[in-house]
C-alpha cells in the first residue's frame, strides 16, 4: 500500500511531464482551493511539489493573504534554511511558522474581512492592494509582538518549540511589519531590482525612509540597510550610500548602521574573492576570471578608502588579507602565465645558440601557414589581462613584477617577431604564403601593442611589414 | 603638438554638404572614435571631431597632424595611411579602407573574423543581386514568358539555355548576350548594398534603414519612461532617427523602382546608371555614421537608467545631421531646428571617453563595437 508521500511523489513527476497549458489550469484549480489562511492541507503539499516548475514557468501566482503578507520582505527571503553572510535574510522554511503564529493568535473574523476585501480585488489594482497590505502589516506587528515579545525578552513556551532560526526571523519579520509602509515606499522609489548606481534621487528616498524609520524606532535602522543589500547589483556600493548619507543626515544614521555597511562590504568582497577562486580550476574561463579578479582588486581598493576614516581594525585586517590572496592570483595566473600563452602565438627562435641551422628553419615553415586562432585568441587574452591588471600593480605590491614581465615580454615579443622576419625568404614566397607569414607578424604587432602600448607597437611594424607591401603612397603613385 | 595649435574650432557646426560634413572613420583611439574625415580643396584632408574635450563644439584636424597631436592605436595609424591614398573619402571607400585593415587582426582576432565575413557577405549580396536582376530581366522583358533558375547554372545545358535567352532578350536593346550581362553586373554592383525589391535577403543598407527606425521606436518608447531631462535629448536622437529613415526609405525606393520597370531602365542605360549610382552615392552618405549608433543603443542595458542616460548623451555627439544643401527647401527648415536643438541639448559626455590618453577598456569596447557592427541580421 502506498503512503501519502509515495502518491505525492508519483503525482509530481506526472505533473512535470503535463503540458504547460494544463499546468497553469491546474495550479489555477489549486490555488482556487486553497484556504485564506494557508495551512497545510491536500492543495498546499500539492503546490509545494510543483513550487520547481512553478518558478520556471514564472506564473503569475493567485495573491493570498499569506503572500500579501511577505510581500515587504519578499526581496529578503531566500531558499537556504540557514542564511549566513551580511544583511538579513529570512529562509522561506521560516514563513509557515510566522504565518500559524499570527493567524493562530490573530481576530479570525477581522482576517476573514481583509480576506474577502483582497478576494475582490484583480491583480492591476495595485494600490487597492497595497492598501488591505498596510493594514495587514499594522494588525500583523501588533500580533506578532504579543507573540514574541522584545528581541531581550525569553521566548515564551510556544516559541521555544521553533528552530532557533524560525525564531530569529519572526523577530525579524515583526520589526519588518512594523516599518512595511516605509519600506515599500522606498522599494518603489528604488525602482527596478538590481540597482547598479544610487542617483541623487535614491538619496533623497534613502534617506526620507531613514527618518521615517527612526520615528518609528532607531534599531530598526539595519532593515533599511538589509534592504538596499537586497536592492544593489553591487552590496559593496553601500559603504559609499552610508558615507553619503552620514554626510548629508548625520542624525540619522547610527555607528551601528556605518559598522554593519562595512562588514557588508568585506563580506561582498570575499565572496567575489571565493568565486573567483573557483574559477582557477577551469582554465577555459580566463576571461572570467580577469573580470572577476580585477573586480575584486577595484572593490578592495575602493573599500580601503572607504575605511580609511573609520577606524575599523577588524575590517582593514580582513582586507589585507584578502588583498594578499587576490595578489598571489594575479601573479599566478595574469603574471607568470603570460610568457608562454602570449609567446606561444609569436615565432620561435632556436632554442639556444649554436643550435643545428635545421631549428632555425621550423619556425618559417610555421610561419608560412596561417596562425592558429586558438592561439592568438588565448595571446590576445592573456595580453589583455596583463594591461587590464597593471593598472593595479602599485596596490597590489606588484610594481615590479608587472614593470619587469612587461618589460621582458615586449622584449621577447620583439626580438622574436625582428629574428624571423630577418630568416623569411620574402622573394622566394607566393602570395598565399606571404599573408600568411604577414599573418603571424600582425598578430605580434597586436599582442605588443596590448603589453606595452602603441608606439613601441608602431616601430615593430614599421620594421616587419614595410618589407610586404609597399607603402600605400608608393601604391598610389605606382598607379 | 597639441590639439589647440592643430585645430580649428567650430561651433554649431551645420555642413552645407555631405562633402563638408565627412564620412565616419571607424577609429578605435576612444579620442577620436567616430569622428569624421573630409577634403578640403585648399587644405587637403582633415578631421572633425565632435565633443572633444566633452565641449560641444566640433574641432577641426588637418589628417597629417594626427600622429603627432594623439597616440593612436597602430589599427588608427594603419587606416590612416590607407584613407590618406583613398581617390576620394566616402564612406563606401573608407568602408573598404577600414575592412582591410580590420582584417589583419590589427583590432584583434574577433574583428579580423567579422571584417572578412563581412567582405564576404558583400560579395553574396553582389551574386544574389545579380542573379536576381538577371532572373527579373527575362522575366519582364519576355512578358513572363521564360524564366530562368538557379538550377540551370549547375549544368551545361541549362547554362547555354541562359546563354540562348539573354541573346533573345539583350537584341531587343541591340546587344549581345555579354555586353547585356555585362550591364547587369554594373547595375549589380551599383545596387548590391541595398539589393532589389522581391530578393529573399535584406542587404546590408536596407537591413540599417529598418535599423534605424527600430531604433527611433525603441528609443522613443525609453525616453517616454524616462522623466530626467535627458528624455528631451533623446526626442532629438528619435527625431533625427524618423527623419533620416524616412529620407532612406524614399531614396531606396527611387532605387527599387529601376528594377521594376526594367524596359524602361534598359531603354536608356547609360542616363539611368548614371541617376542609380548618384541614387546609391547619395543613400550612403545619408546612412553613413548610423551603424555604430544603432550598436551603441543596441548593446546599452536599458535597465540601467545611469548607463541609458550615458549612451544618449554619446548618441547625441555623433548624430548625423542632414546638410543644408542636401534637403530640400520644407525639410531644410525641419533640419535646421533639429541641428540647433542638437546643438543645444549636448552635454558634456564623460571625461574618461574623451581625455586623450588610449584607455584600452575603451579600445576594447570600440573594437567590440565594430565587430557587431559588421554583423548581418536576417530579417
Amino acid at each position: 500500500m502506498r503512503d501519502k508521500s509515495d502518491e505525492l511523489t508519483l503525482i509530481e513527476q506526472r505533473l512535470t511531464k503535463l503540458p504547460p497549458s494544463k499546468f497553469r489550469e491546474i495550479v489555477a484549480v489549486l490555488e482556487e482551493s486553497r484556504s485564506d489562511f494557508g495551512g497545510r492541507g491536500p492543495a498546499e503539499a500539492l503546490i509545494s511539489k510543483m513550487r520547481p516548475r512553478l518558478v520556471r514557468m514564472k506564473l503569475a501566482r493567485k495573491l493570498t493573504l499569506q503572500r500579501l503578507f511577505c510581500r515587504p520582505f519578499e526581496e529578503l527571503l531566500t531558499d537556504d534554511p540557514e542564511p549566513k553572510g551580511i544583511g538579513t535574510q529570512v529562509s522561506r522554511r521560516s514563513i509557515e511558522p510566522c504565518w500559524r503564529l499570527f493567524v493562530d493568535r490573530a481576530d479570525a473574523k477581522k482576517l476573514q474581512r481583509i480576506a474577502a476585501n483582497l478576494r475582490v480585488c484583480s491583480a492591476d489594482e495595485g494600490r487597492k492592494i497595497e492598501r488591505i497590505g498596510r493594514q495587514l502589516w499594522a494588525y500583523a506587528t501588533i500580533v506578532l509582538r504579543q507573540a514574541v515579545g522584545s528581541r531581550n525578552k525569553e521566548p515564551g513556551a510556544v516559541l521555544t518549540e521553533l528552530s532557533e532560526r524560525a525564531y530569529r526571523d519572526i523577530l525579524f519579520i515583526a520589526d519588518f511589519l512594523e516599518v512595511a509602509d516605509v519600506m515599500q515606499e522606498l522599494k518603489r522609489k528604488l525602482g527596478r531590482r538590481p540597482l547598479r548606481k544610487a542617483g541623487e534621487e535614491h538619496m533623497d528616498a534613502i534617506v526620507t525612509a531613514l527618518e521615517a524609520v527612526n520615528g518609528v524606532n532607531r534599531e530598526h535602522q539595519h532593515i533599511v540597510i538589509d534592504l538596499l543589500l537586497a536592492w544593489l547589483k553591487r552590496p559593496s556600493d553601500i559603504v559609499a550610500i552610508v558615507d553619503r548619507i552620514a554626510s548629508r543626515a548625520k542624525s540619522e544614521i547610527d555607528e551601528d548602521s556605518l559598522t554593519l555597511a562595512g562588514e557588508a562590504l568585506v563580506e561582498d568582497v570575499e565572496e567575489q574573492l571565493r568565486s573567483v577562486t573557483g574559477l582557477t580550476a577551469k582554465t577555459n574561463e580566463r576571461a572570467d576570471l580577469v573580470r572577476g579578479l580585477r573586480g575584486c582588486v577595484s572593490d578592495v581598493i575602493g573599500a580601503h578608502g572607504a575605511f580609511q576614516n573609520r577606524g575599523s581594525p577588524t575590517a582593514m585586517r580582513r582586507l589585507d588579507r584578502i588583498r594578499g590572496k587576490v595578489a598571489a592570483l594575479v601573479e599566478q595566473h595574469v603574471l607568470r602565465e603570460a610568457d608562454d600563452r602570449v609567446l606561444t602565438a609569436v615565432p620561435h627562435p632556436p632554442p639556444k645558440v649554436g643550435a643545428p641551422e635545421v631549428s632555425n628553419v621550423m619556425p618559417i615553415v610555421a610561419l608560412e601557414a596561417p596562425p592558429d586562432p586558438e592561439r592568438v585568441q588565448a595571446a590576445e587574452d592573456q595580453a589583455i589581462a596583463l594591461r587590464l591588471c597593471v593598472k593595479y600593480a602599485d596596490e597590489l605590491g606588484l610594481q615590479a613584477e608587472f614593470f619587469d614581465n612587461i618589460e621582458n615580454l615586449g622584449r621577447a615579443i620583439e626580438d622574436r617577431a625582428r629574428w624571423a622576419a630577418a630568416r623569411l625568404d620574402y622573394n622566394s614566397l607566393n602570395v598565399e604564403r606571404r599573408e600568411a607569414a604577414a599573418a603571424h607578424f600582425y598578430v605580434a604587432i597586436r599582442v605588443l601593442e596590448l603589453v606595452a602600448g602603441s608606439e613601441r607597437a608602431d616601430n615593430l611594424r614599421r620594421q616587419l611589414m614595410g618589407r610586404f607591401v609597399p607603402p600605400p603612397s608608393a601604391t598610389s603613385s605606382a598607379a | 603638438m597639441t590639439v589647440t595649435a592643430a585645430a580649428q574650432k567650430h561651433d554649431n557646426f551645420w555642413p552645407a554638404t555631405f562633402q563638408e560634413r565627412g564620412a565616419v572613420v571607424p577609429f578605435t583611439t576612444p579620442v577620436l572614435a567616430f569622428s569624421r574625415v573630409r577634403q578640403q580643396e585648399e587644405r587637403g584632408l582633415e578631421l572633425l571631431v565632435p565633443g572633444l574635450a566633452g565641449g560641444r563644439d566640433t574641432y577641426i584636424i588637418p589628417w597629417r597632424s594626427l600622429p603627432s597631436v594623439f597616440v593612436m592605436t597602430v589599427h588608427d595609424r594603419v587606416l590612416r595611411e590607407e584613407i590618406e591614398v583613398l581617390p576620394a573619402s566616402n564612406p563606401g571607400d573608407i568602408r573598404h579602407a577600414s575592412l582591410k585593415v580590420e582584417s589583419t587582426g590589427l583590432a584583434g582576432s574577433n574583428n579580423a573574423q567579422a571584417a572578412k565575413q563581412a567582405t564576404g557577405d558583400d560579395d553574396s549580396e553582389k551574386l544574389l543581386t545579380n542573379f536576381f536582376l538577371v532572373t527579373e530581366a527575362v522575366k519582364q522583358l519576355s512578358g513572363g514568358k521564360l524564366q530562368i533558375g538557379p538550377a540551370d547554372l549547375t549544368h551545361d545545358a541549362g547554362r547555354a539555355n541562359i546563354k540562348a535567352i539573354l541573346s533573345r532578350i539583350a537584341a531587343m536593346f541591340r546587344l549581345n548576350a555579354d555586353e547585356f550581362y555585362a550591364r547587369l553586373e554594373s547595375w549589380a554592383g551599383t545596387v548590391a548594398p541595398i539589393g532589389v525589391p522581391g530578393l529573399n535577403y535584406t542587404c546590408r543598407l536596407r537591413q540599417l534603414i529598418a535599423d534605424i527606425a527600430d531604433y527611433a521606436d525603441d528609443l522613443e518608447t525609453w525616453s517616454d519612461r524616462d522623466l530626467s531631462d535627458v528624455s528631451d535629448s533623446a526626442r532629438v536622437c528619435v527625431r533625427i532617427a524618423e527623419e533620416t529613415s524616412s529620407t532612406a526609405r524614399t531614396i531606396a525606393t527611387g532605387v527599387d523602382r529601376y528594377a521594376e520597370d526594367m524596359r524602361g531602365t534598359f531603354a536608356d542605360w547609360e542616363g539611368n546608371l548614371t541617376r542609380l549610382q548618384a541614387l546609391m552615392e547619395k543613400l550612403s552618405w545619408i546612412l553613413d555614421g548610423w551603424r555604430p549608433i544603432v550598436t551603441l543603443w543596441r548593446e546599452t542595458d536599458r535597465g540601467n537608467r545611469e548607463m541609458a542616460q550615458d549612451a544618449v548623451a554619446e548618441m547625441l555627439r555623433l548624430m548625423p545631421v542632414m546638410p543644408r544643401r542636401e534637403v530640400g527647401s520644407r525639410a531644410r527648415r525641419t533640419w535646421g531646428d533639429l541641428s540647433q536643438s542638437l546643438y543645444r541639448t549636448r552635454v558634456r559626455t564623460h571625461e574618461d571617453w574623451l581625455s586623450g590618453k588610449v584607455d584600452i577598456e575603451l579600445v576594447l569596447r570600440l573594437e567590440r563595437f565594430k565587430a557587431i557592427g559588421h554583423e548581418r541580421q536576417k530579417r
